[in-house]
Protein backbone atom coordinates (compact mmCIF):
# COMPACT_ATOMS: atom_id res chain seq x y z
CA UNK A 1 0.00 0.00 0.00
CA UNK A 2 1.54 3.31 -0.98
CA UNK A 3 1.68 6.30 1.35
CA UNK A 4 -1.33 8.09 -0.18
CA UNK A 5 -3.65 5.11 0.13
CA UNK A 6 -2.32 4.25 3.58
CA UNK A 7 -3.09 7.77 4.77
CA UNK A 8 -6.64 7.58 3.38
CA UNK A 9 -7.45 4.22 4.99
CA UNK A 10 -5.91 5.29 8.30
CA UNK A 11 -8.06 8.40 8.19
CA UNK A 12 -11.16 6.29 7.56
CA UNK A 13 -10.24 4.13 10.52
CA UNK A 14 -9.92 7.19 12.74
CA UNK A 15 -13.34 8.43 11.64
CA UNK A 16 -14.88 5.01 12.24
CA UNK A 17 -13.21 4.76 15.64
CA UNK A 18 -14.46 8.09 16.92
CA UNK A 19 -17.85 7.90 15.17
CA UNK A 20 -20.63 7.30 17.65
CA UNK A 21 -23.32 6.46 15.15
CA UNK A 22 -21.62 3.32 13.87
CA UNK A 23 -21.47 -0.14 15.30
CA UNK A 24 -18.09 -1.24 16.59
CA UNK A 25 -15.98 -2.34 13.62
CA UNK A 26 -12.67 -4.07 13.38
CA UNK A 27 -9.83 -2.37 11.61
CA UNK A 28 -9.58 -4.91 8.80
CA UNK A 29 -13.20 -4.37 7.88
CA UNK A 30 -12.83 -0.60 7.80
CA UNK A 31 -9.71 -0.93 5.68
CA UNK A 32 -11.44 -3.34 3.28
CA UNK A 33 -14.45 -1.09 2.87
CA UNK A 34 -12.31 1.97 2.34
CA UNK A 35 -10.13 0.26 -0.26
CA UNK A 36 -13.23 -1.01 -2.07
CA UNK A 37 -14.69 2.51 -2.10
CA UNK A 38 -11.44 4.04 -3.32
CA UNK A 39 -11.16 1.43 -6.08
CA UNK A 40 -14.75 1.94 -7.21
CA UNK A 41 -14.28 5.69 -7.35
CA UNK A 42 -11.12 5.33 -9.44
CA UNK A 43 -8.77 6.61 -6.74
CA UNK A 44 -7.01 3.35 -5.85
CA UNK A 45 -5.82 0.43 -7.92
CA UNK A 46 -4.43 -3.00 -7.25
CA UNK A 47 -1.21 -4.20 -8.81
CA UNK A 48 1.35 -6.95 -8.49
CA UNK A 49 4.34 -5.63 -6.55
CA UNK A 50 7.96 -6.64 -6.94
CA UNK A 51 7.46 -9.42 -4.39
CA UNK A 52 4.68 -10.95 -6.45
CA UNK A 53 1.98 -9.86 -4.01
CA UNK A 54 -1.17 -7.90 -4.72
CA UNK A 55 -0.72 -4.38 -3.39
CA UNK A 56 -2.59 -1.08 -3.59
CA UNK A 57 -1.55 2.32 -4.87
CA UNK A 58 -3.09 5.65 -5.82
CA UNK A 59 -4.23 5.93 -9.44
CA UNK A 60 -2.59 8.50 -11.73
CA UNK A 61 -5.85 10.46 -11.54
CA UNK A 62 -5.68 10.80 -7.77
CA UNK A 63 -1.98 11.63 -7.91
CA UNK A 64 -2.63 14.38 -10.45
CA UNK A 65 -5.47 15.76 -8.33
CA UNK A 66 -3.32 15.84 -5.18
CA UNK A 67 -0.46 17.38 -7.10
CA UNK A 68 -2.77 20.14 -8.36
CA UNK A 69 -3.92 20.80 -4.80
CA UNK A 70 -0.33 21.02 -3.66
CA UNK A 71 0.57 23.46 -6.44
CA UNK A 72 -2.48 25.59 -5.60
CA UNK A 73 -1.52 25.62 -1.93
CA UNK A 74 2.04 26.60 -2.77
CA UNK A 75 0.79 29.38 -5.05
CA UNK A 76 -1.53 30.64 -2.29
CA UNK A 77 1.33 30.60 0.18
CA UNK A 78 3.56 32.50 -2.20
CA UNK A 79 0.83 35.07 -2.70
CA UNK A 80 0.43 35.49 1.04
CA UNK A 81 4.12 36.16 1.42
CA UNK A 82 3.77 39.16 -0.84
CA UNK B 1 -3.69 -4.73 8.72
CA UNK B 2 -5.10 -6.97 6.04
CA UNK B 3 -2.88 -9.89 5.29
CA UNK B 4 -4.26 -10.58 1.81
CA UNK B 5 -6.47 -7.62 1.05
CA UNK B 6 -7.11 -8.52 -2.56
CA UNK B 7 -8.81 -11.76 -1.56
CA UNK B 8 -10.96 -10.06 1.02
CA UNK B 9 -12.23 -7.33 -1.27
CA UNK B 10 -14.57 -8.12 -4.12
CA UNK B 11 -13.72 -6.65 -7.49
CA UNK B 12 -17.06 -5.01 -8.16
CA UNK B 13 -18.56 -3.91 -11.43
CA UNK B 14 -18.03 -0.31 -10.33
CA UNK B 15 -14.36 -1.04 -9.69
CA UNK B 16 -14.05 -2.68 -13.10
CA UNK B 17 -15.68 0.34 -14.75
CA UNK B 18 -13.29 2.69 -12.93
CA UNK B 19 -10.34 0.68 -14.22
CA UNK B 20 -11.70 0.68 -17.77
CA UNK B 21 -12.13 4.43 -17.57
CA UNK B 22 -8.55 4.83 -16.34
CA UNK B 23 -7.24 2.77 -19.26
CA UNK B 24 -9.33 4.79 -21.72
CA UNK B 25 -7.79 7.95 -20.28
CA UNK B 26 -4.33 6.46 -20.75
CA UNK B 27 -5.13 5.67 -24.37
CA UNK B 28 -6.47 9.17 -24.90
CA UNK B 29 -3.28 10.62 -23.44
CA UNK B 30 -1.22 8.39 -25.71
CA UNK B 31 -3.18 9.63 -28.71
CA UNK B 32 -2.66 13.27 -27.85
CA UNK B 33 0.98 13.14 -26.92
CA UNK B 34 3.81 13.60 -29.35
CA UNK B 35 6.10 11.54 -27.18
CA UNK B 36 7.05 8.48 -29.19
CA UNK B 37 7.28 6.53 -25.94
CA UNK B 38 3.71 7.47 -25.03
CA UNK B 39 2.43 4.02 -25.94
CA UNK B 40 4.32 2.51 -23.01
CA UNK B 41 2.14 4.26 -20.42
CA UNK B 42 -0.96 2.78 -21.98
CA UNK B 43 0.53 -0.68 -22.36
CA UNK B 44 1.82 -0.54 -18.78
CA UNK B 45 -1.67 0.29 -17.50
CA UNK B 46 -3.18 -2.65 -19.40
CA UNK B 47 -0.35 -4.91 -18.28
CA UNK B 48 -0.64 -4.01 -14.58
CA UNK B 49 -4.37 -4.59 -14.53
CA UNK B 50 -4.37 -7.96 -16.28
CA UNK B 51 -1.28 -9.01 -14.37
CA UNK B 52 -3.01 -8.94 -11.00
CA UNK B 53 -6.08 -10.55 -12.52
CA UNK B 54 -3.89 -13.42 -13.70
CA UNK B 55 -2.29 -13.65 -10.28
CA UNK B 56 -5.76 -14.17 -8.81
CA UNK B 57 -6.64 -16.57 -11.65
CA UNK B 58 -9.51 -14.33 -12.64
CA UNK B 59 -8.24 -12.77 -15.87
CA UNK B 60 -10.61 -14.57 -18.24
CA UNK B 61 -13.60 -13.95 -15.99
CA UNK B 62 -12.86 -10.24 -15.50
CA UNK B 63 -11.98 -9.72 -19.17
CA UNK B 64 -15.30 -11.24 -20.18
CA UNK B 65 -17.08 -8.98 -17.72
CA UNK B 66 -15.25 -6.01 -19.19
CA UNK B 67 -16.25 -7.02 -22.71
CA UNK B 68 -19.89 -7.29 -21.72
CA UNK B 69 -19.78 -3.87 -20.03
CA UNK B 70 -17.84 -1.99 -22.65
CA UNK B 71 -19.07 -3.29 -25.95
CA UNK B 72 -22.62 -4.34 -25.51
CA UNK B 73 -23.19 -4.67 -29.23
CA UNK B 74 -21.31 -7.05 -31.48
CA UNK B 75 -19.00 -8.40 -28.84
CA UNK B 76 -16.35 -10.46 -30.57
CA UNK B 77 -15.07 -13.63 -29.02
CA UNK B 78 -11.74 -12.59 -27.54
CA UNK B 79 -10.31 -15.34 -25.40
CA UNK B 80 -7.07 -13.56 -24.54
CA UNK B 81 -7.39 -11.07 -21.63
CA UNK B 82 -4.72 -8.59 -22.80
CA UNK B 83 -6.35 -8.37 -26.24
CA UNK B 84 -9.78 -8.07 -24.65
CA UNK B 85 -8.71 -5.14 -22.51
CA UNK B 86 -7.13 -3.38 -25.47
CA UNK B 87 -10.34 -3.94 -27.40
CA UNK B 88 -12.33 -2.48 -24.51
CA UNK B 89 -10.22 0.63 -23.95
CA UNK B 90 -8.52 1.63 -27.23
CA UNK B 91 -10.31 3.46 -30.02
CA UNK B 92 -11.16 0.71 -32.54
CA UNK B 93 -10.69 3.18 -35.38
CA UNK B 94 -7.10 3.73 -34.29
CA UNK B 95 -6.26 0.20 -33.15
CA UNK B 96 -7.26 -2.51 -35.56
CA UNK B 97 -7.14 -6.27 -35.09
CA UNK B 98 -3.50 -6.54 -36.17
CA UNK B 99 -2.31 -3.83 -33.84
CA UNK B 100 -4.30 -5.30 -30.96
CA UNK B 101 -2.86 -8.72 -31.65
CA UNK B 102 0.67 -7.35 -31.74
CA UNK B 103 0.33 -5.45 -28.47
CA UNK B 104 -1.30 -8.45 -26.86
CA UNK B 105 1.62 -10.68 -27.88
CA UNK B 106 4.07 -8.14 -26.48
CA UNK B 107 2.26 -8.12 -23.14
CA UNK B 108 2.03 -11.91 -23.03
CA UNK B 109 5.73 -12.11 -23.74
CA UNK B 110 6.42 -9.65 -20.90
CA UNK B 111 4.14 -11.60 -18.58
CA UNK B 112 6.26 -14.68 -19.24
CA UNK B 113 9.76 -13.23 -19.12
CA UNK B 114 9.83 -9.83 -17.43
CA UNK B 115 11.08 -9.56 -13.87
CA UNK B 116 8.47 -8.13 -11.52
CA UNK B 117 10.58 -5.11 -10.61
CA UNK B 118 11.57 -4.13 -14.15
CA UNK B 119 9.41 -1.43 -15.76
CA UNK B 120 7.57 -2.72 -18.83
CA UNK B 121 9.01 0.03 -21.00
CA UNK B 122 12.57 -0.89 -20.05
CA UNK B 123 11.92 -4.57 -20.68
CA UNK B 124 10.42 -4.02 -24.12
CA UNK B 125 13.22 -1.67 -25.14
CA UNK B 126 15.84 -4.05 -23.80
CA UNK B 127 14.32 -6.80 -25.92
CA UNK B 128 14.46 -4.72 -29.08
CA UNK B 129 11.14 -2.90 -29.08
CA UNK B 130 7.48 -3.68 -29.59
CA UNK B 131 7.78 -5.43 -32.95
CA UNK B 132 10.67 -7.59 -31.79
CA UNK B 133 8.85 -8.61 -28.61
CA UNK B 134 5.75 -9.57 -30.59
CA UNK B 135 7.90 -11.63 -32.93
CA UNK B 136 9.71 -13.24 -30.01
CA UNK B 137 6.40 -14.29 -28.50
CA UNK B 138 5.21 -15.80 -31.75
CA UNK B 139 8.50 -17.61 -32.25
CA UNK B 140 8.89 -18.94 -28.73
CA UNK B 141 5.35 -19.56 -27.63
CA UNK B 142 3.49 -19.82 -30.89
CA UNK B 143 0.05 -18.89 -31.94
CA UNK B 144 -1.40 -21.90 -30.18
CA UNK B 145 -0.03 -20.88 -26.81
CA UNK B 146 -2.44 -21.62 -24.01
CA UNK B 147 -4.51 -18.72 -22.76
CA UNK B 148 -5.06 -19.23 -19.10
CA UNK B 149 -5.37 -17.35 -15.87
Amino acid sequence: MDSIIRELVEESWEWARIGRDRDPMDKSRVFSETLADLESSGDAMRYLNSKGQIAWKATPGLRDYLNDLKLDAEADLEHEDL
Amino acid sequence: MLKRPSLDIAFTTEALKANLSRLEDEFETYQTTRDRDGIYSYLTAVFELVRWWKHERKSVEYANRALSIQRRQSVPKIAEPFAAMIFCTADPEKVDYRMRSKWSRVLRYAAMYKDLDEPLRDFIKRKGGINKCAARYTRRLGRGARTDD
